[in-house]
């Protein structure tokens, strides 16, 4: 195992770790992971927090010296890159945990809707970012096409931790890349249309304030959404590339391979720490106003403690989450089955049919 | 594009009042302060129920009940539409008016208001409305 192969390893490692010490801390007096407690934090509040980010930070570092110290056998060095899932996993548990003690409020009944049109998907994206987007499919698949020209019918496609080739085939099985890149702008495309899709509901007695807070709320969730997005894509552009380059030339990618993990362990955590404050500020006033972060929802639709929305009677198909940003679906629609389903395996498809398709 | 601007209607899901009455009431106020003039069109019964979190029929209902008054014209396969009679509204007098301002009255009255408190409120209901007719750029009239 190369010196750079455990360089990205540890620098995926850690990203992981950084996003889950920036959650675990204690960084506002009402809120704990990101969840808005509607009261002070306790003591009890503060330990739960202490105690998520040292079990974090101690993972993560017997991991980063388990990478470099251990032999490259398989074994140890699966074990130190599957780490990171024990803290995510109590992260999770506490969020779950916290969420359940919560008391749930009364949704308000009363609102305003519009009889316009509201905003479309089209007011939330921003141009640039779409554009660059689109420019870096269409440069990495033009970039590949051209490799591609210039490569033998089989080639190494997987190589064993010690850097020997231990799969061949055909690379036109590399497209399954862009496929993933044309899944995710897919997925990027419909958070947007989403956001428009929510329920344009007010609250009468500050109908203007609240409408422009929702049209900030919604753009950043966009706009957090397409730099995840384009941060990916670029990632993945990489490997890709780097892959096609290398195993023309019949040998293992690695700084390529390291450059594309740097670049996703970014592409996750700045556009996290850019919008996530600006958002929460955003719902914190939301709440506020309207007395509650879903108005326009049924009180009843809310289970598991508001975690989940289920209202076979509310014609929404998504709305706002109940708990933390973003959006629900609401599963008392056949469509909200749907599209979970299409979003759970979206991209494992579209990559299969892209190798038999192609490879 | 939308907006608080445009004409809305509030409804109230905490509210004794059936929703489809709630509806056809608030865009029946907004014809008569001048919000929605003659002619204009209403959201499809689809479109309205998702923007309330309704049944289409619910909606449906409401706009059956404004076109059975005739301030609303429903068209096959197209969306409904305002029409301002030229003949007096026909439900200008209906029979339970009476009966929902004593009603009215009775409900403030219980509450502890007084003759004078009520009449303050008449008025400033009939302040806001006409404010609002006058800005919708209807003819403001007079009380």
């Amino acid at each position: 195992m190369t010196l750079v192969a455990r360089l990205a390893l540890v620098v995926s490692i850690a990203s992981v770790a950084l996003v889950i010490h920036w959650v675990a801390r204690v960084s506002h007096p009402r809120r704990l992971f990101f969840i808005h407690l509607g009261r002070e934090l306790s003591d009890a509040d503060r330990a739960r927090s202490r105690r998520l980010v040292w079990v974090n930070a101690l993972v993560s570092l017997l991991a980063s010296a388990l990478v470099f110290v251990a032999e490259p056998s398989g074994k140890l060095v699966l074990a130190a890159s599957l780490a990171p899932l024990l803290p995510t996993a109590w992260m999770l548990g506490e969020m779950v945990g916290l969420v359940r003690s919560l008391p749930v409020e009364r949704v308000p009944g009363r609102f305003t809707v519009p009889l316009g049109e509201q905003p479309s998907a089209t007011s939330y994206v921003s141009a640039p970012l779409q554009v660059a987007n689109l420019v870096l499919l269409v440069a990495t698949a033009a970039a590949f096409l051209w490799l591609l020209s210039h490569m033998p019918d089989r080639v190494p496609l997987h190589f064993d931790l010690r850097g020997h080739a231990n799969r061949y085939g055909s690379p036109t099985g590399l497209w399954g890349l862009g496929f993933i890149q044309v899944f995710d702008t897919l997925l990027m495309w419909g958070v947007a249309w989403g956001m428009s899709r929510e329920r344009w509901a007010l609250p009468p007695e500050h109908a203007e304030r609240y409408a422009a807070l929702q049209r900030e709320r919604r753009a950043l969730m966009v706009r957090l959404i397409e730099w995840l997005i384009i941060g990916t894509n670029l990632s993945i552009s990489i490997m890709w590339l780097a892959i096609a380059v290398a195993v023309r030339a019949a040998r293992m990618p690695g700084l390529g391979l390291a450059l594309s993990l740097l670049v996703a362990a970014g592409a996750m955590f700045l556009p996290l720490v850019v919008y996530l404050r600006p958002l929460m500020r955003v719902q914190d006033e939301i709440r506020a106003l309207a007395g509650s972060e879903v108005l326009g929802t049924h009180t009843s639709g809310w289970k598991a403690r508001g975690l989940i929305y289920f209202a076979p009677d509310d014609p929404a198909l998504l709305v706002p989450k109940r708990r933390g940003i973003g959006q629900t679906l609401n599963f008392g629609r056949p469509a909200a089955w749907l599209i979970l389903f299409a979003v759970i395996i979206g991209a494992p498809l579209l990559s299969f049919l892209a190798t038999k398709l192609l490879g | 594009m939308a907006t608080e601007t445009n004409p809305s209607i509030t409804v109230d899901f905490d509210s004794a009042v059936p929703v489809y009455r709630q509806i056809a009431d608030e865009i029946r106020g907004l014809v008569a302060r001048g919000e929605l003039e003659d002619g204009a069109g209403l959201p499809s019964v689809r479109q309205l129920g998702s923007q309330v979190g309704v049944n289409l029929n619910t909606v449906a209902r409401a706009y059956r009940t404004l076109a059975d008054e005739g301030l609303v014209e429903l068209r096959q396969g197209a969306s409904a539409r305002v029409r301002i009679p030229d003949a007096p509204y026909r439900s200008a007098m209906a029979p339970d008016d009476e009966r929902r301002l004593d009603d009215l009255i009775s409900r403030w009255v219980l509450a502890g208001a007084d003759r004078k408190r009520i009449e303050e409120l008449i008025r400033g209901a009939l302040d806001r409305f006409f404010a609002a007719r006058a800005a919708g750029g209807a003819d403001g009239g007079g009380a």
